[in-house]
């Protein structure tokens, strides 16, 4: 058993005591490698002669997203009486003097694995299988009602989703860019200019839907996780996102890696109840590119002012950003065509 | 000097990837360990072709300036990446500010300008791509 942090272990098994008086010892703690957005620790107790574990998410000294950890707590906490897997929320705590910053506890999914975007074919021969699961659940969230789930978020008008969102995004690059961005200049003004149809309906939208953000054992699905972003919507934002060439796994012809992407929209169309009209899908496919160049514009961002200097910030900041910066300059000139 | 920073870069990547990595235990150090490695990857390609994808960019921004008649005198004053890069932030600006103005005009002259900047948007994206091993 290790402890890659000593002085967090203590600090763990006192806020467990003072706050739920439990009398545990931290007998293992490690860091989760992944996104930036939240430091996430696996941590094993002993308590009573038995062992325990579960997640720690802990805001990072300097978020590459501005999120707020409520709302994904409030996500996972909603969506656990559903048919979408995710891990049980545990605790959230806002006040900073327990762990320096505020964090929450979630249930630990054991043998189960996330996929890596480098890889070439990660879901192997369940690749069609897992894509079944993977865009049925997007449309399983996209069917449910917010207000059901007890998620009362700032709801944009139907016809006001696209605006918020490029809005929200342009904001992000405005601030974070440390270079003039030509190309994703010319993308807002192409998505202002053509807007899509209003939203079908109003739902939860998980805001990274995407390979990487969901542990897998064999061919089933065991917990999407990530909700940092998740707001409410129109449901295409998401389809959009999962099907954006980057999580690709290097062959653009099977989004996520796993299925065709006729096959992705029959299966998310078939959950959800939705029609994802190609028209709408033109304007959300570039804006899920736009949105991931906002991003990575911030990731680099905060390599280059050294606020986060995670390496995953330097990768997206050089790789994902050269990425999208050709999907969108590539689509510009096809519509200008 | 032989060998290249691209090949240090590069054989430092190899280390770090198939043989560092995997010796530590799985968790936070190794993934970092390896995505160090990844940044690696991409740092050799920018040290091959970094300071011939800006002077090109530089040149045809500079042309497409001229072109529509957009006063510019912006000239690098070496060809370090970092005078690049001031000569480049200085002639996207210019070229950010002449895209969203020819957008604006109606008109065949606008619409071939345009569709002009595009090109070069496209060809200067696909330069400034980067690539990584499949793993």
């Amino acid at each position: 058993m290790s402890i890659a942090d000593p002085a967090l272990a203590e600090r763990i098994s006192a806020y467990l005591k003072a706050t739920q008086g439990r009398d545990t010892q931290v007998t293992l703690l490690e860091r989760i490698h992944g996104g930036a957005s939240r430091e996430t620790w696996r941590v094993k107790l002993e308590e009573g002669g038995a062992a325990k574990g579960f997640i720690l998410r802990r805001d990072p000294p300097s978020s590459l997203i501005d999120t707020e950890r409520a709302v994904e707590f409030s996500a996972y906490r909603a969506f656990h009486k559903t048919a979408v897997p995710v891990p049980e929320a545990l605790a959230l705590e806002q006040d900073e003097s327990w762990l320096e910053r505020p964090f929450f506890l979630m249930e630990e999914i054991t043998d189960a694995v996330a996929a890596s975007v480098l890889q070439g074919q990660p879901y192997g021969d369940h690749a069609a299988r897992i894509g079944a699961q993977f865009f049925g659940t997007l449309g399983e969230i996209a069917k449910l009602d917010p207000a059901a789930l007890g998620l009362n978020w700032d709801a944009p008008a139907r016809d006001a989703c696209w605006s918020a969102e490029l809005a929200r995004w342009e904001k992000v690059i405005d601030e974070d860019e440390r270079e003039p961005q030509p190309i994703a200049r010319a993308a807002i003004r192409w998505l202002r200019n053509n807007p899509p149809p209003p939203a079908e309906k109003i739902s939860v939208v998980h805001g990274d839907y995407r390979t990487g953000n969901f542990l897998f054992r064999e061919g089933d699905i065991a917990a999407i996780l990530d909700w940092e972003m998740a707001h409410l919507g129109d449901p295409l934002e998401d389809l959009g996102w999962a099907l954006d060439p980057l999580w690709a796994h290097h062959n653009p012809e099977r989004p996520g890696g796993m299925c065709s992407r006729a096959e992705a929209i029959a299966h998310w169309e078939k959950a959800s109840g939705l029609k994802a009209d190609p028209a709408a899908m033109v304007w959300w496919d570039m804006f899920a590119s736009l949105k991931g160049l906002a991003i990575w514009i911030s990731a680099a961002a905060e390599v280059h002012d050294g606020t986060n200097t995670d390496p995953v910030n330097a990768f997206a900041g050089w790789y994902c950003l050269a990425f999208h910066n050709q999907i969108l300059a590539d689509r510009l000139q096809e519509f200008a065509a | 000097m032989t060998p290249e920073a691209d090949a240090l870069l590069n054989i430092g990547a190899g280390k770090l990837i198939l043989e560092i990595a995997p010796a530590l235990p799985p968790g936070y150090a190794a993934g970092s360990a390896s995505t160090v490695g990844m940044v690696m990857i991409l740092a050799a390609q920018e040290y091959a072709k970094g300071a011939d994808t800006r002077i090109w960019e530089n040149a045809r921004m500079a042309e497409l300036l001229a072109a529509n008649g957009v006063a510019d005198d912006t000239k690098a004053a070496s060809n370090t990446i970092a005078d690049l890069n001031t000569a480049n932030s200085a002639l996207r600006t210019k070229l950010i500010a002449l895209h969203a103005k020819i957008d604006g005009e109606p008109g065949g002259p606008a619409r071939n300008a345009g569709r002009a900047i595009l090109a070069f948007l496209k060809e200067s994206a696909a330069r400034r791509r980067l690539h990584l091993p499949v793993l």
